[in-house]
Formats: C-alpha cells, structure tokens, sequence
C-alpha cells in the first residue's frame, strides 16, 4: 500500500462573497470615485460569508472519505476546493493526481445532444482525446444500464437516468481523486448496487474516493474514513470506526 | 504504486497554483477540440428548429448590404459596383468585432455551469466566443464573395495580405475579449454600456463611409484602434496593399490589447467563480 500523501490542506479558509446586485453595478463603483476611494472600494462593503474555516485535510491513497454534516456546513464548498474550482481565501491546497469532480447528473451537458454524444461532449470537457474517448464509449453505455435510450436527447431522460450516466462516465475516465457530490442517491436500487460495487473497485485501485452525502447506509458502505463537516470547520476527521459518539449524531 | 489502468488518464487541466495563467493560456490553446466544437455548438443552438438556420445570418447581411448600398452610393457619390463590395467587407469585419466585444461581457456568466463544475481553464470560454464568431463570419464570407464576384472584385484579392490581416484582426479580438469577459463577470452593467458604445462606434469606424471623407489626419481615424483592425483586413480583401502606417498601428494596438487581455485574467481569474 502506498501512503503518499496525494491531497494536502493547510489552512484553507474560503469566504464567499455574497452578491448584491447593487455592489456590483459600475454606478457604485463610480460613487466610490466620486467621494474619493479607489475603483474597487465598494469590495470592502461586501458582507461574505466564511464558507471554510481554517481545513486541514490529508488524503491517501486508498481513503475513501465521506463527508458529512448539517446542511449549509460546506460539504459542496469543500468540495469544489478539492476540485479546483474555488481557489481558496486563505490557506493552500497541493492535490498530486488527476481530480475528476462530479457536481450534479447533468455534467454540464447539452441536453438536446444525445446520451451516446454527450459522452464525447464530457470526455472533451475532461481533456480526453477522441480516440481514447471512443474506446471508452462501448463500456459507458453497458454500465449506464441505458439501452436504446442512449440515443435519445439527454431532455427526455429522468433524474436518476442521468445520474446513471453521469456516473458511468466519471467513474470510466478513472481519475486519481473522485470527488462527487450529493446526486448519486438519485439511483434506484440495483443501480446503487452496481455504482457501489464499482466505486469499491476504483478505490482498491489505489485512488481517493471523497463523498459528500447523508445517507449514513452509503457512508457505512463504502468509506473508510469520515470528515465531519461543522459550520465550515472540521469537527472530526478520522477513521470511521473511531468517530467518537455525539460529533455527528446520526452515524449512531 | 499504479495500478494500469491510471496510465489512462486525462490531462489535468487546472492548475491550482496561483500565477499560472501562462499554462492556463497554453492549456486553453491546447484544448482547441474543446472551444471550437463549443462554438459550432452555440450556433447549432440558437438556430434549433429554425428551418433556414444560420442562413438567417447571411441574409440579414445580404439585405443590409443592398439596401444601404443603394443609398449610400448615391449620398458618397460613389459607384455602386465600387460601394458594394466596400460595405460588404466592411459591414462583416465590422460584425465579427462588434459581436466578439459585445459578447464577451457574458462569456463567463453564460459560462457559469461549467465553470463551477469543470476544472477547464477560463480562457476556453474567451476562445469559445471568439471561436463562434470566426464561425458567423464564415457564414458572412459566403455572402460577401457572392457579391465580390458579381461586381468582378473576386480576382481582386490578395490573399497573404488577407491572411495577414485577419490574424491580426484573430489576436487584436482574443485581447479585448479577455478584458472584457472579466469586466462583464463583474460588473454586470458592463454589457450594456459596451453594447451602447460598439452602437455608435460603428458610425465613427469607416465603415458605412471612406476613410478620405475625414481627411487622413482625423482623430476618428487616429485614435481608434478600429480603424486599423479594419484596414488591414478589408483592404487587401479589395485589392489593396495596407500602407506601412496601417499595419504599424494594427499591430500596436493588437500588442496592447493582448497584453491587457492577459493582465485581465490574470487579475481576475481567481475571483470569477465567486461572482458569476
């Protein structure tokens, strides 16, 4: 087992700023020349909400992390700054691998195209090339469990549909770091058998699995460790096993 | 330890580290499958269940051309065979600028799904725009050719110098959209006043009258970069030869624009996603 440490944070802190339609009009911005300030003085009236709170997290390989906590205590925050997209406000981030980041079923898709295309249109998003796109197709569609309706426009699919989709083709591109969010328990049944089973697979091949979710079933199924999300601050990080009892009561 | 199967990867296409938009730039130029296909996409979208499709573009061209031709040959005193292929050229430079500019100010704001579940570049979404309207342009060729051949201008065209041009015009046009697209994240009133301005621009830049009605020494021609992105590319397209002083301040004013359309995302890249 290789224990090299493949996802760093120290100190991450993200503060969201919150957007007021008022705040961001150049009419403001003028206002702040005209008794003096500079172009960008009316960033300092902007109210922001701290979304992190001082992260430290380490990440194996192999750890299957799920996270977890109340709503609004930045799960998906977190999350987004373990994909890159939200650079942190303080702090620093050093991720070694490839981070595949799922956020929601539709995968920024084209929901005109077809399921069969939108595979190209996401491998292409993923900076993968056509050929290797092309060999991974056959084996998306067998997993999405789609049949004839892989050809159909991506509108007429449901919820769950797309989420079978959408995890086929994440879980394909096989990245070093999957990190998904709450969508996956759109699923029905067999299909969470299937999607568990296979996510198994991915972390025995030595990636990093981070899940964000609620359901207790899910975590207890397939992680190894839990981070125990808190008001944008870690409450507990550790092995499962160990969670000490009363830090996120519903794992009881 | 690697397993085999993580020899198969994608590229990482973000890069975390701050002050990196000069690998996120030449990232951005890698993925060019990526922002053309998203281009051709755009198209393909706002011309879904229309029957003519974009065709709908070359002919709004097609019909501002003879109509103002028509009347301006008659106001210029200019001869309609010479005014026609004028305006034609000039009316579709014109369009590729002021779309890029004016579609720029929401290049990140359209962007927003993506940008906040995709780890791509931002520049991908700057050279999508531009991408899309190099695409309409195409479109626009086919009409103005049609018109450089019935008037016997087709011959006329030297096509080094075009080239030239219209990469310069390419560059110039990347610059400004990149100021622009942080600009318009921002401030969302940015659009509007941009899209004011090019509504005006359009009469002060040669394009409905020539360039030797002002005079040479005018400050409309002088001080307007637009003026020499329009030369360049619509005067070797008629047959001309761009005088050295043209292209001197193309290319001055194509540098400028570069480098500020660096510095921008360089600027503001870290705070887009916050404010889309």
């Amino acid at each position: 087992m290789n224990s090299e440490r493949l996802i760093s944070l120290r100190g991450v802190t993200v503060d969201l700023p919150v957007q007021e339609t008022r705040a961001r009009s150049l009419r403001k911005a003028a206002l702040g020349i005209a008794v003096g300030g500079v172009l960008m003085r009316s960033r300092n009236d902007h109210v922001t909400v701290r979304a992190l709170s001082q992260i430290n997290l380490d990440a194996h390989h192999g750890d299957r992390i799920a996270l977890v906590g109340p709503n609004g205590a930045g799960k998906s925050t977190l999350l987004r700054v373990l994909a890159g997209i939200y650079p942190p406000t303080q702090g620093t981030i050093t991720t070694n691998g490839v981070v595949n980041a799922v956020f929601d079923s539709s995968l920024g898709l084209d929901m005109n195209l077809s399921g069969y295309d939108n595979i190209a249109v996401a491998c292409r998003y993923r900076g993968i090339d056509r050929a290797t796109m092309e060999g991974l197709r056959p084996s998306i569609v067998e997993f999405s469990g789609l049949g004839g309706f892989i050809h159909l426009p991506m509108r007429t699919y449901s919820l769950g549909m797309m989420a079978r989709l959408a995890f086929a083709v994440t879980t394909s591109i096989a990245p070093d770091i999957l990190v998904m969010d709450e969508w996956l328990a759109t699923g029905d049944a067999t299909f969470m058998e299937q999607a568990q089973e296979r996510l198994r697979n991915l972390v025995d091949e030595a990636r990093i699995l981070i899940l964000a979710t609620h359901s207790m079933a899910l975590v207890k199924s397939l992680c190894n460790k839990v981070a125990v999300l808190d008001h944008g601050r870690i409450a507990y990080y550790g092995p499962l096993d160990q969670l000490p009892a009363g830090v996120y009561p519903p794992l009881d | 330890m690697n397993s085999p199967s993580s020899t198969m990867r994608s590229r990482r296409l973000m890069r975390l580290t701050p002050g990196n938009s000069f690998a996120e730039l030449f990232d951005s130029l890698r993925l060019w499958r990526l922002w053309t296909s998203m281009g051709f996409t755009d198209i393909q979208q706002r011309y879904r269940n229309s029957v003519l499709g974009p065709i709908w573009l070359a002919s709004a061209l097609a019909l501002t051309i003879a109509g103002m031709s028509l009347l301006y040959s008659q106001i210029l005193q200019v001869p309609f065979q010479d005014f026609a292929p004028y305006l034609a050229a000039g009316l579709m430079i014109w369009t590729y600028i002021a779309s890029t500019a004016t579609e720029s100010c929401h290049a990140y704001v359209t962007a927003e799904g993506l940008i906040k579940s995709l780890q791509v570049p931002y520049f991908v979404y700057i050279f999508r725009v531009v991408a899309r309207n190099l695409i309409v342009m195409g479109h626009n060729l086919v009409v103005v050719a049609i018109i450089w051949l019935i008037f016997g201008k087709f011959m006329l065209i030297r096509p080094v110098e075009s080239l030239i041009g219209i990469s310069l015009l390419i560059l110039f046009s990347a610059g400004v959209s990149a100021v622009f697209a942080a600009i318009g994240a921002i401030f969302r009133d940015f659009y509007q006043i941009i899209t004011q301005i090019f509504q005006i621009l359009i009469f002060l830049t040669p394009v409905f009258w020539l360039p030797k009605s002002v005079g040479s020494r005018s400050a409309f021609l002088h001080f307007n970069p637009f003026y020499y992105m329009m030369e360049i590319v619509r005067e070797p397209l008629l047959g001309n030869t761009p005088s050295s002083f043209l292209y001197i301040g193309a290319v001055s004013f194509t540098v400028a624009s570069l480098i500020a359309g660096f510095i921008a995302y360089a600027v503001s890249r870290k705070s887009i996603v916050f404010y889309i």
